[in-house]
């Protein structure tokens, strides 16, 4: 190798070192968990749920793990829980973002069928000040109640701030391959709107028109999520909402309310007493109360 | 400065607005202030009062500050040992400030913006920043600045470091943040590519960051990792929106 080459090799990795350390910020890690535990009511039947989530980060050349799992119990209707993990690597020389992810999930419960997932996926994300953009791709195997199928998905997005605003237009798309032979192509482009005006609120709202083709059919649908997160002294509070209206009328809703007091320290623990309420729309409508105890250390 | 960090800088600043009249109408020094019916109750003070006036000249404190601090004590009722002593902090945190924006730098003390910034960044000292952090916050911005080939006057720096101290400050009221998240939060924005009326921005990150299931601590080192990297809102929805616990 000839030292001029190795000369240009050392002054590459330098540029490339300066351009990925931050203006005198040190890198550092960060850790964070969280559990919750309270009673519910589903529908009128009590029931107990908890839900346990913890995360590792090292900020700086990124690498994060994070893990949640989920379980409740319904008196008279048996047991569900979930588990899932998610690990990514992420690293942003200048102003691109690469992350690579992988994830997993199972669930499940005595009157449930089983069901899992695993996937893949790669984020490339370009920034300068006043416009971003991105691409996704990722690759799933999952079994959903018994059928078994593989879903490749791929997203072209940007975003950019108007005022307090900041817009993001995007296009995605997926295809699935059922087991059982049947291919399903969708395509949602949509437009999602976050609101971050200088005060402790955000709100966000997305939507997009879904086209889902398959031999011998097509399905469109509007598809929309909303988003309000506030903060008034001690409590926070969210309301969150999602609808899918298809061409015969909604076909799956869900909203939820949420008032968390923050309720002090305990030792390490930042103690909190979450509420929610929620509803589900979609096959068996299900209104569904909570009350807790949560406690989260970082 | 923008709505949020009012929240911590509000009461004062009303009360300077409120005061401001008195003041141009002649109540400049602590001598005429002294003379007002208002300074009956703290005739007997009157000498250290004096004498602080005094000092504060010799530091190039302009004397209407502490004419203001003044009227706030008398208008709130404030017993006049509190008052005095009240006035004895405050001449050394204006000197401090005066230090960081302008050491040695007499041409400043006519600046017309001076008078803001030393009642803003002794406000931020009361507040329980130290002049330390307060001196690096504005290194911070001077240095920001400067990697993205824009000299700013002290002045300019002082303005851009003493909002950043303001919207940190606020956030760490509001979410409990750690003393070192707070620092480190005012240090990014200082640095940041932020202009200084999208800093309140942080504040509604930080609820997002909350919703999503975030806590405040992880979410400020975040924050702080992104913009001393010269992130934009955008970016920093990013970080955040991916890191999503549900």
């Amino acid at each position: 190798m000839s030292a001029i080459g190795t000369q240009r090799r050392r002054g590459l990795a330098l540029l490339a070192v300066l351009a990925a350390t931050p203006l005198g910020l040190a890198a550092q890690s960060l850790g964070q968990a969280s559990m919750e535990a309270g009673a519910a009511l589903l529908d009128g039947s009590p029931a107990a749920a908890s839900s346990l989530s913890a995360s590792f980060e090292k900020l700086g050349d990124q690498a994060a793990a994070r893990g949640a799992c989920n379980f409740q119990g319904r008196a008279g209707n048996g047991m569900y829980g979930s588990a899932e993990g998610r690990g990514e690597f992420s690293w942003t020389p200048g102003t691109v973002t690469t992350v690579l992810a992988i994830e997993g999930g199972a669930s499940g419960g005595s009157t449930i069928m089983p069901s899992w997932r695993g996937a893949g996926s790669f984020l490339l994300a370009l920034d300068s000040f006043d416009l971003s953009g991105d691409f996704k791709a990722g690759l799933e195997r999952r079994s959903d109640l018994g059928t078994l199928s593989t879903v490749a998905t791929a997203g072209l997005g940007s975003s950019f701030t108007q005022g307090e605003l900041l817009l993001k237009p995007r296009l995605d798309a997926s295809a699935s391959w059922a087991d059982s032979g049947t291919t399903t192509w969708t395509f949602l482009p949509g437009l999602g709107i976050a609101w971050y005006p200088g005060l402790p609120v955000s709100a966000s709202l997305a939507a997009g028109w879904s086209r889902a083709l398959w031999t011998g059919g097509t399905a469109d649908s509007l598809v929309a999520e909303a988003s309000l997160y506030a903060a008034f002294g001690a409590v926070y509070a969210s309301v969150e909402a999602s609808t899918t209206f298809s061409t015969s009328g909604v076909s799956a809703a869900s909203a939820a309310l949420g008032l968390s007091l923050e309720a002090g320290r305990l030792g390490p623990a930042r103690l909190s007493i979450p509420t929610r309420v929620s509803y589900l729309l979609g096959g068996n409508p299900v209104l569904s109360l909570f009350a807790g105890v949560a406690a989260a250390m970082d | 400065m923008k709505r949020g960090s009012l929240f911590v800088l509000a009461i004062p600043a009303m009360l300077c607005i409120c005061l401001a009249p008195l003041v141009a109408e002649g109540k400049g020094s602590v001598v005429e202030w002294l003379a007002t019916p208002i300074a009956a109750p703290y005739a007997a003070i009157g000498p250290e009062l004096l004498d602080q006036a005094s000092l504060a000249r010799s530091l190039g404190i302009p004397e209407r500050l502490l004419v203001e601090r003044l009227d706030e004590g008398a208008l709130k009722r404030v017993p006049a040992h509190l008052l005095a002593a009240a006035i004895q902090q405050d001449v050394p945190r204006f000197a401090s400030v005066l230090a960081i924006i302008a050491p040695g730098d007499s041409t400043l003390r006519d600046h017309s913006g001076l008078s803001a910034l030393l009642r803003q960044g002794a406000i931020l000292l009361r507040a329980g920043y130290r002049d330390t952090e307060l001196r690096m916050i504005f290194s911070k911005a001077t240095a920001g600045a400067a990697a993205r080939g824009r000299q700013l006057s002290s002045v300019e720096s002082a303005a851009r470091a003493f909002n950043a101290a303001a919207v940190a400050l606020d956030a760490s009221i509001r979410f409990s943040l750690s003393p070192a998240s707070r620092q480190g939060l005012a240090e990014a924005l200082a640095i940041s590519a932020l202009p200084d009326l999208r800093f309140d921005a942080v504040l509604s990150l930080f609820i997002r960051a909350r919703g999503l299931g975030l806590q405040a601590d992880p979410a400020a080192a975040i924050l702080m990792n992104g913009l001393g990297k010269g992130a934009s809102i955008d970016a920093l929805d990013r970080e955040i929106t991916r890191r999503a616990s549900h």
